[in-house]
């Protein structure tokens, strides 16, 4: 139990979407916001493989297209641990549990031809703390969030099918 | 003395100088442009890299980004590009001596494209460029994975130019 915690418990990767697609929708393409540090432009690596992994995407492009269909992931906004939880936590190196409240954002924004068809919104956010034997919520929230997006595309029909 | 000293200044600038399987395309000043291309890339991470480096080659009049509409020339393009490092302890050692250790770096890139008007295959185009590098304190890595896609692109490039399947498309 302890060696899982300590392999797993602090891990930040995000966990395979709990959704997996019948059909895959026509060639499209996806888009994020310009990633702010290293560390974002390797979770937008995970967030695009995640979505691969689920099957729905037979063709996926990057950038933002005039013609054809394309969807916006924005994952920005929301709050984590704040600098006191941070420090206190890097002080006691995470040993002394420090609570905090978290908020994670996920917004979905499906185009057709460059017009806006519609635009998904999703908010998860609760209580954790700053251990490396509790693990971390906050990538199963996103993963979550991921995976009900897919489900409200799949279920909307506004992307044709192949 | 004067040998050895030629002998690393010889190593020093041919030595660490990337290496590519794929060899460099020339493409001619003063040809006219081809049609304007739609590009779709499978690749959502490097698909304005590949977008870009295909504008740099000045072969196409506009290189456009999503499906075209009827009558407008498409390429899809399947990208898989994989970056292969030495073992993790080696890394750790080339930092420990402050990147005094060269380490070999090497990008293995394997492109599909498909030329396609309207939903039919005109025609199929498949590279793979292997780009090796020794890297070190004073010649990083920066610049290696544009090499290795500037090197693909361009050979598609020439290919469709020579091959005609792409008309000329004409000033008004």
């Amino acid at each position: 139990m302890a060696a899982v915690l300590l392999l797993g418990g602090c891990g930040t990767a995000l966990k395979p979407l709990d959704y997996k697609a019948q059909r895959a929708y026509v060639p499209m393409s996806v888009t994020m916001p310009p990633p702010e540090s290293r560390f974002d432009q390797q979770k937008q690596r995970e967030v695009i493989q995640l979505l691969r992994d689920t099957g729905a995407f037979s063709f996926l492009d990057g950038g933002f297209s005039k013609t054809g269909y394309s969807l916006l992931v924005d994952q920005s906004g929301g709050k984590g641990a704040g600098v006191l939880p941070a420090v206190l936590g890097a002080l006691t190196l995470l040993t002394v549990p420090v609570p905090y409240t978290y908020e994670r954002q996920l917004h979905g924004s499906v185009f057709k031809d460059g017009q806006l068809l519609k635009t998904y919104a999703y908010k998860r956010g609760g209580w954790t703390a700053t251990t490396w034997y509790i693990p971390m919520i906050e990538p199963r929230s996103e993963s979550e969030m991921l995976g009900d997006l897919m489900r409200d595309l799949d279920r909307d029909r506004l992307i044709p099918y192949q | 003395m004067n040998r050895v000293i030629t002998l690393i200044v010889l190593a020093l600038l041919t030595g660490c100088a990337a290496t590519n399987t794929l060899p460099e395309r020339a493409l001619p000043d003063g040809q006219d442009y081809l049609k304007p291309i739609h590009v779709m890339v499978d690749d959502p991470l490097n698909a304005a890299q590949i977008r870009n480096q295909l504008r740099e080659t000045g072969v196409f009049r506009s290189v456009e980004t999503g499906e075209g509409k009827a009558g407008d020339y498409s390429v899809l393009i399947r990208f898989n590009s994989q970056r292969d490092l030495p073992p993790f302890p080696v890394i750790l050692l080339s930092t420990a001596t402050l990147f005094l250790l060269p380490l070999s770096q090497s990008i293995d890139t394997t492109t599909e494209f498909s030329l396609q008007q309207n939903g039919k295959l005109l025609k199929q185009y498949s590279y793979r460029n292997v780009t090796h590098k020794y890297t070190w304190l004073l010649d990083g890595s920066g610049g290696m994975q544009q090499e290795n896609v500037n090197r693909i692109t361009r050979a598609f490039a020439q290919d469709v130019q020579r091959d005609g399947l792409l008309p000329v498309a004409h000033t008004q």
